[in-house]
């Protein structure tokens, strides 16, 4: 479904990709893990396809990106859901035009513009019935910056369900909630991906929802793939590491600079 | 900047400043002799002398009730053309808009056609806003000198410019997060715009909207000077035939309508933000 090869990108003078390979099958559930700056939330836009690589090349479903603009561009962005850390979702809408908003891509402009009006009830049950799915059924009217933290990360989740793409990314959906909220949205969001059979890439900072939830863990460092394993052959260790702040960085004061060269180097498994 | 420049700096910039209001007063020809001397005291006192009883007929003011409508409606109509040729205006002169909404760290540089309409509507907007909607009102009387039609079109074009002005400022100040959360799925900019930008931007543009209804309000009193007919014009009729009791009552009309309306958008504001 998605393959990068050799996959840069810089942001301002900062490389914060460096040649990236990452293959993700359909259907796959893959966690992305990595320190701060490790290049995590770039890699996600560049897979949304709202950033595009300086180098390397980025397949979605064996089509190259690189050439995409325009109309075909947004076609191919309707495929990709993608669930931000937070204050994604417009405050001032209710929940309802929230959800509906997950297809504005792919409705013509008939459909979208009626939509903006009033929406017919047949999508007024569709986005009920995925905000039922995420549990805030009952929240379908109210505003959505009136709902809590958790209740909005859970009106971006029926989004993304409403907008029934194959591919879902989770760019840290529960960096900013407590624990326990953690644990129910992440499960969320494999459980739905499992039962419609969809791709779904997390970034995440747990690493007990890694365990739990993931097969697969791909740490990032750097801006290179560092691993790239089955979640049970990756020891505590590595994985702890791959969480912790780079306290060397932090105390030196400076911004994190990278450890090797200018490009990855080839893993050694 | 040096501290010793900084200060020096300072002390220019403040001495330019005094000397820049001096010369507007000059320019301006204020002699403040001319309001505080005896013939001013005496003409003043005529004035307001004038001014007492004001005309308070059944005829005359029912007279002014139907010309405070005919203001209103002149006022509303140029308001509503103002808000129409305004907020297109403001969303293709603004960078989220017509870049998306990430421009600041534009991954493509502004496609030639972008920048084209960007370039244009900012061009307008400004052409609109730098004519007093009094001029347009002349210009249109030539054109169309059919009753409040020339003080309509003033006011909403002058206040079009005006308008989509602040509203491509609202409108770019909008949170950029939930804007690239449509682009992410794939919506065109009008979607971006009318699902992501305008809910966001909405509530400061009704309240500008409301406040520049107030100035039309005033503004097409001014019209009556050129012809269109309301409050301005009955004032200009009195105030030429020296009927100043007339003009008391015209005036006190005028500033209890904005008070109603200052009063009516603070209630509008508080109900939508």
């Amino acid at each position: 479904m998605i393959r990068l090869a050799g996959v840069t990108r810089t942001l301002g003078s900062t490389p914060a990709l460096r040649g990236v390979d990452l293959r993700v099958a359909s259907g796959e559930r893959v966690a992305v893990v990595g320190p701060s700056g490790a290049g995590k939330t770039t890699l996600f836009r560049v897979i949304n396809l709202s950033l595009r690589p300086d180098g390397g090349t980025y397949q979605l479903d064996d089509r190259n990106t690189s050439d995409l603009r325009g109309a075909d561009l947004r076609a191919a962005r309707t495929r990709i859901a993608t669930i931000h850390q937070q204050h994604d979702v417009v405050g001032r809408m209710s929940v309802l035009r929230n959800v509906l908003a997950g297809r504005l891509g792919v409705w013509g402009w008939r459909h979208a513009s009626r939509t903006w009006i009033a929406p017919s009830q047949a999508d007024v049950e569709a986005a009920h019935s995925v905000c039922a799915r995420v549990g805030i059924a009952d929240k379908l009217f109210q505003r959505a910056d009136r709902l809590s933290g958790g209740q909005q990360q859970r009106v971006a989740i029926a989004r993304a369900l409403f907008q029934d793409a194959r591919l879902v990314l989770a760019d840290e959906p529960v960096a900013s909630v407590d624990p326990m909220l953690a644990e129910e949205i992440v499960a969320l969001l494999v459980r739905s991906a499992t039962e419609d059979g969809r791709t779904l890439l997390v970034n995440l900072h747990q690493p007990d929802l890694v365990r739990r939830h993931f097969a697969r863990v791909v740490g990032l460092r750097d801006g290179c793939v560092a691993f790239d394993l089955p979640t049970e052959r990756v020891d505590d260790a590595l994985l702890a590491a791959f969480f912790t702040r780079r306290e060397a960085d932090d105390a030196s004061g400076g911004a994190p600079q990278p450890a090797a060269g200018p490009e990855c180097r080839p893993l050694g498994s | 900047m040096q501290g010793g420049d900084r200060t020096t700096f300072r002390w220019v910039a403040g001495a330019l400043a005094v000397a820049a209001v001096g010369a507007a007063f000059v320019g301006a020809e204020f002699d403040v002799g001319r309001l505080t001397g005896a013939k001013a005291a005496h003409g003043g006192g005529m004035f307001l002398k004038e001014c007492w009883p004001p005309r308070h007929d059944a005829e005359f003011l029912s007279l002014l009730a139907g010309a405070t409508l005919d203001t209103l409606s002149v006022a509303f109509l140029g308001t509503l053309l103002a808000v129409a040729i305004g907020i297109p205006l403001a969303a293709m002169s603004s960078r989220n808009v017509i870049y998306g909404a990430r421009f600041a760290g534009a991954d493509t540089p502004p496609a030639g056609t972008a920048r084209a309409v960007f370039v244009a509507s900012r061009t307008f907007t400004a052409a609109f806003r730098s004519v007093p909607e009094v001029v347009w009102a002349l210009l249109f009387v030539k054109a169309a000198p059919l009753g409040a039609l020339p003080a309509i079109l003033a006011i909403g074009v002058a206040y079009g410019g005006l308008i989509g002005k602040v509203f491509s400022e609202q409108m770019e100040d909008v949170a950029p997060s939930p804007v690239a959360a449509l682009e992410a799925v794939g919506a065109g900019r009008v979607r971006t715009f009318a699902w992501g930008v305008l809910p966001q931007a909405f509530g400061p543009m009704a309240s500008y909207a409301a406040y520049r209804f107030e100035c039309a309000v005033r503004a097409s009193v001014l019209m009556g000077f050129v012809g269109a007919k309301g409050l301005g014009f009955e004032l200009q009729v009195s105030y030429g035939d020296f009927l100043f009791g007339e003009v008391f009552t015209e005036t006190a009309f005028l500033i209890v309508l904005v008070i109603l309306i200052e009063w009516a958008s603070d209630a509008m504001r508080r109900r939508i933000a």
